[in-house]
């Protein structure tokens, strides 16, 4: 499952199971349904593992950081899926905001390049 | 009350499994209430820090730009000043701009830009045309260094913030070596030939552009040059006729004339207004003659003596040449025929000779001194031509004895035109007690004395005829 365009790519890949965010999120609330799909799909599936690689994800507004915490929070209730975020220290607004999923999900390991 | 007060009584099993699941319904909620509760924490410290970013982005993006602008102006070959639009105090110069002025870069930033301007007003000007246009460009305006020195730069504006002020970028040019070569060239065609011929610059001005109007011509010429100029060595040759020109030349200027060409020593004016500006200036010419010849003599040189013709008519005035090589002139038989009435003032002995079109078209005739010549038939016309001679520049006694004998000198050739040549003969002859150094008076009287002794041809006019140039 994907979305590409211009702006930003969401990939789910079930074999290597990871979840890929790259691009520019600068979308409103409601357009991130399409997102939060994938993102559905890739926590049901109820991997054992789970890797969420934000490394070219440039920019994310609130509505965007407000659909990945409910990832993390669907997750969380799952309970089934060690999650490892990928992120990049490039981007300035990552290192704070990603350390917070760990408050959603304590188990969740972050881990910057 | 006949209701029992306890219809079903559950199993304990039941009640703990109820329990049980309330317990975990207010876990989950409890779960769900500070999962918000994190949720609104981190998407507003999300935004905080996004925006910190985006912030000090912009910012740094702002003093990039500036830094680029800055680096742009200073390596740019002309001189770039930022005032303040309100105040006109300079914020920015680059390096060119200062020396311009005749100050260091530091010193003039800082200072009022009207301080260089000759015509302080003159900046108001410019900033209401850039308020009108969003941009100036190309106003040539004089400038005035530090020293006092003035100059002329070419000035572009547009509007720039800087420093979050409202300012004006301003590129200035030194266009003084332009200028003057642009001088040079005027020395070359004169300003009001291009301003005749509607053109604003000398590279408007193309081969065959001419203007056609009545308008009235004046030929001068030098006497005698041929013969005072073989005792001069060449160098005397250019210095005499350059300090006559200098000084004869002016009058027609000053009287709204210029002049189409110099031939040698002698004068093509045009007057494209009233025929009076031709007359005031031949005047003015004759009267600056006599005082350089004043001059002359207190220095033990000889005078000199001119003729002038003028006449009014259709002319044409152009641009005449090749391609490479152009120049003003002007033509038309009313032209020629004015070169042939200068020409005449030798004949008759006189200084300042005027065509009856000329006469025709004063505003006020009265205002000058002007008596009949002659009627002529001159080489290449067939009709007569009546001519006059206005003696304002002469010497006040010669003028004075002119004015007295005017009525019967004019009596006296009416009567011969009327072939009355004895009452002619008789007339002149008392004009000449008065006067005899009339030239004019002798002239009239050997004609009218050839005619009482040889008789007169059938078909006489009294028209003189004219047989060389």
């Amino acid at each position: 499952m994907e979305i590409v365009n211009d702006d930003y790519t969401v990939q789910y890949n079930s074999e290597t199971k990871t979840v890929i965010c790259s691009g520019t999120f600068r979308l409103t609330g409601s357009e991130y349904a399409a997102i939060t799909e994938i993102l559905n799909t890739a926590a049901d599936a109820k991997p054992d593992v789970l890797t969420l690689d934000l490394t070219g994800l440039k920019f994310l507004n609130s509505s965007g950081i407000n659909t990945l915490s409910k990832f993390i929070i669907r997750l969380r209730k799952h309970q089934a899926s060690q999650v490892n975020v990928k992120g990049n220290s490039e981007f300035a607004w990552q290192k704070k905001s990603l350390a917070n999923f760990q408050k959603l999900l304590p188990g969740l390991t972050l881990d910057f390049d | 009350m006949d209701q029992p007060t306890l219809e079903v009584v559950e199993s304990t099993d039941e009640l703990q499994a109820e329990i049980a699941t309330l317990r975990q319904q207010v876990e989950d909620l409890e779960q769900e209430k500070v999962d918000l509760e994190t949720l609104l924490e981190m998407t507003t410290e999300h935004s905080d820090s996004v925006e910190e970013e985006l912030y000090g982005k912009a910012e740094e993006a702002i003093k990039e730009s500036e830094r680029r602008l800055r680096m742009i102006i200073q390596a740019t070959p002309v001189a770039v000043v930022i005032t303040d639009i309100n105040t006109g105090a300079i914020v920015f110069a680059n390096a060119i701009a200062g020396p311009l002025v005749g100050l260091s870069t530091d010193d003039l930033v800082g200072r009022k830009v009207t301080d260089f301007y000759l015509n302080p007003s003159e900046r108001a000007r410019l900033v209401e045309l850039l308020n009108k246009h969003d941009q100036v460009d190309h106003y040539e305006v004089e400038f005035v260094r530090d020293d006092g020195s003035q100059f002329w730069i070419d000035i572009s504006m547009r509007y720039l913030e800087f420093n979050e002020k409202p300012s004006i970028l301003a590129a200035w040019n030194d266009i003084s070596h332009l200028k003057e070569l642009q001088q040079a060239a005027l020395r070359f065609v004169p300003r009001e030939f291009m301003s005749f011929m509607e053109k604003d610059t000398l590279v408007d001005i193309h081969l065959g552009d001419h203007i056609s109007d009545e308008m009235t011509v004046m030929f001068t010429d030098l006497r005698s040059f041929t013969t005072i100029s073989e005792d001069m060595t060449p160098q005397q040759n250019f210095n005499f006729i350059n300090a006559y020109l200098g000084r004869v030349s002016p009058v027609v200027q000053k009287n709204g004339g210029f002049i189409v060409k110099y031939m040698g020593d002698g004068i093509m004016a045009l007057f494209p207004g009233d025929a009076d500006d031709g007359v005031q200036a031949g005047i003015e010419k004759l009267n600056q003659v006599k005082n350089y010849n004043a001059e002359r003599i207190k220095v033990g040189r000889f005078p000199i003596g001119v003729g002038i013709g003028v006449n009014t008519g259709q002319m044409m005035v152009g641009v005449v040449g090749d391609a490479e090589r152009m120049e003003a002139d002007s033509f038309s038989p009313e032209v020629t025929l004015t070169s042939r009435v200068e020409g005449l003032t030798k004949h008759y002995g006189v200084s300042f000779i005027i065509t009856a079109a000329t006469k025709q078209r004063l505003v006020d005739p009265t205002r000058y001194k002007i008596r009949f010549l002659d009627k002529v038939q001159v080489k290449g016309k067939t009709n007569a031509l009546e001519l006059y001679e206005v003696y304002d520049a002469d010497l006040p006694q010669v003028r004075l004895l002119k004015e007295e004998t005017q009525e019967q000198y004019e009596q006296a050739m009416v009567h011969y035109y009327a072939k009355e040549f004895e009452k002619a003969q008789e007339i002149l002859f008392r004009v000449l007690l008065k006067n005899p150094k009339d030239k004019v008076a002798w002239h009239h009287l050997t004609i009218t004395t050839q005619c009482l002794e040889n008789g007169i041809e059938e078909n006489w006019t009294g028209v003189t005829v004219m047989t060389s140039k």
